[in-house]
């Protein structure tokens, strides 16, 4: 007993509550700190979200509570006393109520669809065998720095694992470009462009041999051909006036000549090179989808681009479907397609980009500047267009050396060539924080052991929200790393995305969100405006406007904060108690609630 | 550097001669400062951007005794000729003018020398590279990239590529036209009469300012103003009341006034303390309560031009917390009649109010539009209000504890003036503490209706809960007994810290957050100076105390 009355009085004492009183806003001050740092995860994984840090906040409870019973049975002068203590507790109930039962996440939304997965805050890695029907989960302990050294491993068949060898919390990811041994793969130029307030620095890599690669750059698009033949040089400085279709190309391939067809559907043959061999283009599909077994177009948004197509030889015919997104596929396949044994290969490569939805772009022109390998990779050559199309400059061009465009007094330079290259896309770990608009994600390191020893060049690194194939002796496992997913028991629509500006400028004054919620029980719901501090509350959850993602040629994006909180109205209670009571106990003459119920006031 | 104005109008000027700027004669300055200009997402006299402008780049309010406006016309229409010479651009950082070889000695610089420069525009496009892809900028860095700002706003003045006045015709709020947009053909929605009007009012007033001939200038303003409200606007112009009320603010300086007052009060108040002057007392308190009256007016106004409450930058909260601490001294002073009690309040709100004044950099006077998330929502004015009144009260508690370690650096025997002095200051506590305490739940609320929680450790609701709990604790320390006299005045002051962080040091330490509207950078020193003087001052009482061998009594007087 006197164990528990000293314990009582321990935790009773006002000098324990000095204590951690201090103890908590010196623990607070360092989270700060380490936020500011490290961001704002990082506070969380150090600080808030740990249980020790639980613990502090218990033991100020306990405090609390042990302070307030050991002052009964109370007296009517400690009413004040007593009510901001119960308002504390109360508090501090409502909290942890909140932090075990609550849900806090994020729900992304594309304009013109409808979603229901919410992106929690939690880290994990999931391994998906198809063939199996089996999914695991493992979550991932997350660290306030990068950290190396084996974390876990999954065993995923009888003598290889899988391991979780490296932690990035920070991680920013550095396009590379590195010259390829084999001398394959595209070439890949940095075009510096700039002018006097001005300038800016970017890669193009050519993915696509004989076609451009495209990036916008400031004020002008910029591009970079891999030329496949000399010829095509003289198309590259002079081009037809003619526009082509923009569909794209096909491409023939028989004992290593290539023919190029641009896609034109005319249903007409028309000749293919010198040897007679002739083509005619049946059908082009913008968005292949196969419907009861047949292939059919969806939309116009070139999603999946395919081609039908017949190739006629000295009599003989055969049909080909090519998809530019899978050049894989047999290209002869289907009911009714016949072979002719003609011997080509075809591949399709597509021109045709999902549609732009130009914001605050509309009609505005600008220049272009395209470079072009020439073929062999023996040297580069550019041509800068003016806003109308007219050629401003054509030229070779040498590492390193400037050259003026002819709009804007804008200048470029390509300062690195490299003909073959290979792209590496590596995270670098960011060590702190730098400003507020710091901008990165998380990375591990998955790595392969057999029978206990590391194997090796299996190391890779996966980014948050990325999946991989892998295959480990023959059995086939998706990996997934990705924050913590929670599926709401309804969708949600979002109709439309809106953005204010304030006046004169692109700056975001406001922004809303239409939206409905669909695949209720009750049916659907009519739509509703969400908007900052305007938030939907359905089900129990609440939706608030938290950000968004503009970007051209993609649908918007509306971000929303998606809250369950079984806790608030606790929160809310104790914070009114705790109001109540500090206005009572610094206001109120505390004699008055003597005098309330009949004592005399002592003196 | 010519102007483009020149070319555009093909004007054919008797070409005035090279001459310094002065001012000139017989000009007026008034309407012309009334036009409005759309800039920064806001509409606003000229007179609000030419001071703006001439503070960003010579870091002056004036310049050679010419106001901001006459300085902006003459870049505007006569650089080449009146200011080409002149050393404009306010460079300061020692180690950036040697990086660019710049004369370390002196402190301003011509546009030609800064233009001229070959290692400016190199350094700057890679700091501006760094700056696009994301990477820490050095010190030097950002001073590079502010100065060539500085040079392209006036650069963009002299062009007149910023002078966004030329309204537009179907919606105020839609973007505005620079001037020149008069030179491209087709860029401006006005018919061919309405083009031919701009041409020859502007004419007139380029004209009338470079002949120095105050009679064209002012017609050329008036036909020039007219056309803008009327036919070019077609309606859609900024109310003249508007327009003038922001001009009457801009040359009243309230804030300057009011620590002029509040420091002439200061004075007649120690006399009054001195004296018992019942006279003088009366002065001092029309003195005291005209600073405080003028204070608010100029608060009211700001609030009235900004179209909110002033709520979101920390010139702003300067200007808030400075005025209750008065305020709340003006409270305890009615109830316990001490004149001590104002007198040490208006030392801190002369401190805050002339740092606003004259720290530009550190603390922005301009307005700006607010960020999204803080429009129109009264829970976040009634929070922020609340919090930074706290700071107010808690900053009444810091001057008055100050106060109280001084009678024991000074007069330690005094036990019954400390605990007088020791209850105020503790009065000023408590009102800080109930604030601050429902200002943090307030914010919950807010949190909570906004974002979607009520607490989400964000930095700045983090200190405001860790400034509430040094109290907190400062108080449960009187209570335990471990704090008596001296020990609690001495916490209460360092408590003050607390607030510090809270208000200055989450913006401009810590910079990271939700609550990150009201980021800047600058003023640490002054901080670190403050907080070594206090901490100096305490430690000196805390001798000076325990060699007079008083016995700490208890903290307060009986009843």
């Amino acid at each position: 007993m006197t164990i528990a009355r000293s314990l009582f009085k321990f935790f009773s004492s006002l000098k324990l509550a000095v204590i951690s009183l201090v103890l908590l806003a010196g623990i607070l001050a360092v989270a700060t700190v380490v936020e500011s740092r490290y961001g704002t995860r990082a506070a969380w994984v150090a600080v808030y979200g740990t249980a020790w840090f639980g613990g502090v906040l218990f033991l100020l409870g306990l405090n609390v509570l042990c302070a307030a019973l050991s002052r009964y049975p109370w007296k009517p002068r400690q009413t004040g006393f007593v009510i901001t203590h119960i308002g504390i507790i109360v508090i501090l109930i409502g909290s942890f109520l909140t932090q075990r039962l609550g849900v806090d996440g994020n729900l992304p939304i594309y304009e013109k669809s409808a979603d229901n997965e919410v992106i929690l805050n939690d880290l994990s890695l999931s391994l998906i065998d198809e063939k199996q029907d089996k999914k695991q989960e493992f979550k991932i302990r997350e660290s306030v720095n990068a950290t190396t050294g084996k974390m876990f491993s999954v065993p995923v068949t009888a003598n290889t694992s899988l391991v979780v060898d490296g932690f990035i919390p920070r991680a920013v990811l550095r396009r590379k470009f590195e010259p390829s041994q084999a001398q394959v793969g595209g070439s890949a130029i940095k075009v510096e462009l700039y002018n006097e307030r001005f300038h800016i620095a970017e890669w193009i890599y050519s993915t696509h041999p004989g076609l451009p690669s495209k990036i916008n750059l400031g004020p002008a698009e910029l591009s970079l051909t891999d030329l496949w033949e000399l010829k095509d040089l003289k198309t590259f400085q002079n081009p037809p006036k003619t526009k082509d279709s923009g569909i794209g190309l096909i491409v023939l391939s028989k004992e290593g000549r290539d023919f190029r067809v641009p896609i034109t559907v005319s249903r007409s043959w028309s000749k293919v090179g010198s040897g007679g061999l002739e083509i005619r283009i049946d059908r082009y599909l913008p968005y292949a989808i196969v419907d009861k077994n047949k292939l059919v177009n969806r939309n116009n948004d070139p999603v999946n681009p395919a081609v039908e197509f017949t190739l006629r030889l000295q009599g003989k015919e055969e049909q080909h479907t090519v998809f530019a997104n899978f050049p894989e596929f047999a290209t002869i396949h289907g009911a009714g397609k016949k072979d002719g044994g003609l011997g080509y290969k075809a591949r399709m490569l597509s021109l045709a980009a999902p549609k732009k939805e130009e914001l605050g772009m509309v009609g505005a022109s600008r220049g272009e500047l395209q470079f072009a390998t020439l073929p062999g990779r023996k040297g580069l050559t550019y041509r800068a267009l003016g806003k109308t199309g007219s050629v401003n400059a054509s030229g070779e061009v040498e590492v390193d050396k400037e050259y003026a465009t002819g709009w804007m007094d804008l200048k470029f330079r390509v300062s690195e060539y490299i003909p073959y290259a290979v792209e590496k896309e590596t995270p670098d770990a960011l060590d702190y924080i730098t400003g507020p608009n710091d901008s990165y994600t998380t990375a591990i390191h998955l790595s392969e052991e057999k029978n206990g020893i590391t194997v090796p060049n299996t190391g890779m690194w996966m980014l948050e929200n990325s999946a991989r194939m892998l295959s480990f002796d023959g059995r086939e496992v998706t990996i997934t790393f990705s924050k913590n997913r929670m599926t709401l028991p309804f969708k949600l629509y979002l109709e439309k995305f809106f953005m204010g500006t304030d006046p004169g400028t692109q700056k975001a004054a406001s922004y809303q969100s239409t939206v409905s919620v669909k695949e209720t029980k009750e049916g659907e719901q009519k739509s509703t405006v969400i908007s900052m501090n305007e938030p939907l509350h359905y089900g129990g959850y609440t939706f608030y406007q938290a950000s968004y993602q503009l970007q051209e040629g993609k649908p918007a994006i509306s971000v929303f904060a998606v809250n369950y909180d079984p806790g608030r109205w606790v929160k809310y209670i104790g914070s009114l108690i705790l109001c109540l009571g500090i206005g009572i106990m610094f206001w109120m003459n505390p004699h008055y609630f003597d005098i309330l119920v009949g004592k005399k006031a002592k003196s | 550097m010519k102007s483009t104005l020149f070319l555009l109008l093909l004007l054919e000027l008797t070409t005035s001669v090279f001459a310094s700027p002065e001012p000139r004669a017989g000009f007026e300055w008034e309407e012309v400062s009334l036009i409005a200009i759309q800039e920064r997402g806001r509409l606003k006299p000229l007179d609000t951007f030419a001071r703006e402008s001439l503070q960003f780049i010579t870091g002056k309010t004036s310049w050679k005794g010419l106001s901001a406006i006459e300085c902006l016309f003459g870049w505007l229409t006569n650089f080449d000729k009146e200011w080409e010479s002149e050393p404009l651009l306010h460079v300061d950082h020692e180690p950036l003018k040697k990086e660019l070889g710049l004369d370390v000695k002196e402190r301003f610089f011509t546009l030609k020398t800064i233009r001229e420069n070959d290692q400016l525009m190199k350094k700057v496009r890679q700091a501006a590279e760094k700056e696009r892809t994301k990477e820490r900028l050095s010190e030097l860095e950002k001073k590079l990239l502010s100065l060539a700002n500085q040079k392209n706003v006036l650069e963009m003045i002299i062009s007149g590529e910023v002078l966004t006045i030329l309204p537009n015709p179907t919606n105020i709020e839609d973007p505005w036209y620079a001037l020149t947009a008069l030179n491209e053909q087709g860029a401006l929605p006005y018919n061919s009469e309405q083009m031919q009007n701009i041409g020859v009012h502007l004419k007139a007033m380029i004209e009338g300012f470079i002949n120095k001939d105050a009679g064209l200038w002012k017609k050329g303003v008036n036909d020039f103003h007219n056309l803008l409200r009327t036919s070019l606007s077609n309606g859609h112009y900024p109310k003249e009341s508007d327009l003038n009320r922001e001009r009457h603010y801009n040359h009243l300086r309230p804030f300057r006034w009011a620590w002029v007052l509040y420091a002439a009060a200061f004075v007649l108040l120690l006399a009054v303390i001195v004296t018992k002057n019942s006279l003088l007392k009366g002065m001092s308190l029309v003195v005291l309560l005209s600073g405080f009256g003028l204070h608010i007016y100029g608060f009211i106004i700001r609030c009235i031009i900004s179209g909110r409450p002033p709520v979101t930058n920390m010139y702003e909260s300067v200007i808030w917390v400075t005025w209750g601490c008065v305020l709340f001294s003006l409270i305890i002073w009615a109830k316990y009649k001490n004149l001590v009690i104002p007198t040490a309040a208006v030392v801190f709100s002369i401190v805050g109010l002339v740092l606003a004044d004259n720290t530009p950099v550190v603390l922005d006077p301009s307005i700006h539009p607010l960020e999204p998330v803080l429009r129109s929502n009264l829970w976040l004015t009634i929070h922020v209000l609340t919090i930074t009144l706290s700071y107010a009260a808690f900053a009444l508690s810091l001057c008055l504890g100050n106060v109280v370690l001084g009678f024991y650096l000074l007069k330690p025997q005094g036990t019954e003036t400390i605990q007088q002095y020791t209850l105020y200051m503790y009065r000023a506590m408590q009102i800080g503490v109930v604030l601050l305490a429902a200002g943090t739940i307030l914010g919950g609320v807010w949190a909570d209706y906004s974002w979607g929680r009520f607490w989400g450790w964000d930095p700045k609701e983090v200190w405001a809960l860790t400034a509430l709990l040094l109290y907190l604790a400062v108080l449960h320390g009187r209570f335990s007994g471990w704090l008596k006299g001296f020990g609690f005045a001495a916490t209460t002051v360092v408590s003050f810290l607390g607030v510090m962080m809270a208000w200055y040091g989450v913006n401009f330490v810590l910079g990271a957050g939700l609550h990150s509207y009201g980021f800047g950078s600058g003023g640490t020193s002054y901080v670190v100076g403050y907080i070594v003087v206090q901490v100096a001052f305490i430690v000196l009482a805390y001798l000076q105390y325990k060699k007079s061998g008083v016995k700490n009594s208890p903290i307060f007087p009986k009843n």
